[in-house]
């Protein structure tokens, strides 16, 4: 073997060792890893883009290029007393309402809307609103059951495209209010929610 | 030893361009975001999803594209006659033009609903509503989504599944009074 080419894979040898170096540095200062609890989901990204759903464990990553964004998916109850909403004829009734629902799909949860915590109670106030308001009021003490297994359908509906599931609703008080108050010296028990 | 010194300064050089050494900063723009990259303090580009590699004098805003959903519950407003109108409203949005969602609102979740409010009380107060009909509903959704459009446009987003959910007017309370 002459000297000449020796010479030449030496200084191959050489490059590929630094080269290595350097990759290795590199590699080792970006190793991290992510710890979910058992009641957290996690969604992992590849450059930016969607891989797969992670669950409760240690899960590594390598920074710069793969994430997990993680939430707590136990679930969410509500419970809201004395709304007043206004009916067709002018009346107003008067409802009150408890609710859970849990975190079925983490990816759809967190893909639907910013903050995935307040997607149920949002839906459930929209649609409650909406079914009360597009009752008609002269039928009304006789419908509560219906309207609650419609609103009960929809909401099931809603929040499964949500990445929810309805684990518990109950409409525990309906009814029409004739003298009911008037908008503006009352506040409907609303709040503006954003 | 020309051949061997040549060899190191061009993996320099390699790992200075390809990697970026320590003079750059990783970037990743997830799937549902959109990143605004500045230069010098200068608009640069809007980034898709995916990794990226901002040098010292880069920047990048990272602008959340997923709806955000609003409700707006007994706003009272008065109609072109004058009569009080009281309406509860739900919908969504979202950002449609990140680049001038994030110069022109501080924090586009306080500013949306904020607008949303004001195209609201216009869109009332440019119709006659007297009663709570199917028509006189669709008349003012119809209303309301055009001018939802253009003001949020304004900002860079845009409204989605838009519904009234209640809506009550003055004189439909008296006429059912009346009635009864």
């Amino acid at each position: 073997m002459s000297d000449e080419l020796v010479g030449s894979l030496l200084i191959a040898a050489v490059c590929v060792f630094i080269f290595g170096l350097l990759f290795l540095d590199d590699y080792i200062k970006r190793r991290s890893q992510h710890t979910l609890t058992e009641y957290q989901r996690g969604a992992f990204f590849q450059k930016g883009m969607f891989v797969r759903e992670v669950g409760a464990g240690v899960h590594k990553v390598l920074l710069g290029r793969d994430y997990i964004v993680y939430g707590d998916v136990r679930p969410i109850s509500f419970n809201f007393e004395r709304q007043t909403v206004a009916l067709r004829d002018g009346s107003f009734a008067q409802y009150s309402f408890y609710a859970t629902a849990e975190v079925r799909s983490f990816k759809a949860a967190l893909f639907s809307v910013r903050d995935y915590s307040e997607m149920p109670y949002y839906i459930l106030r929209r649609e409650l609103r909406a079914a009360i308001f597009a009752q008609d009021p002269q039928n009304f003490s006789i419908s509560r059951r219906s309207i609650e297994n419609a609103v009960r359908e929809r909401l099931g509906v809603q929040l499964e495209s949500a990445g929810f599931e309805l684990k518990d609703f109950r409409l525990t008080n309906l009814h029409v209010s004739e003298s009911g108050p008037d908008p503006g010296e009352h506040d409907f028990g609303s709040q503006t929610v954003n | 030893m020309g051949g061997f010194a040549g060899v190191i300064i061009l993996i320099s050089l390699i790992w200075r361009f390809r990697f970026g050494g320590a003079n750059t900063r990783r970037i990743i723009v997830l799937e549902y975001q959109r990143g605004i990259k500045f230069s010098d303090g200068k608009f640069t580009a809007v980034l898709e999803p995916g990794q990226y590699r901002i040098n010292n004098k880069g920047r990048v805003d990272l602008i959340d594209m997923r709806p955000q959903p609003f409700l707006l519950e007994a706003l009272s407003c008065e109609d072109k006659l004058g009569g009080r109108v009281v309406l509860s409203l739900a919908g969504e949005f979202a950002v449609s033009n990140p680049r001038l969602s994030l110069m022109s609102s501080r924090d586009n979740a306080n500013e949306g609903p904020v607008l949303i409010s004001k195209a609201t009380r216009d869109s009332v107060s440019s119709l006659g509503v007297r009663d709570t009909t199917d028509a006189t509903l669709g008349l003012l959704r119809t209303t309301l989504i055009e001018r939802l459009n253009q003001e949020l446009r304004t900002v860079g987003l845009e409204p989605k599944n838009i519904e009234i959910t209640e809506l009550w007017t003055a004189s439909t309370r008296a006429m059912s009074q009346e009635f009864n």
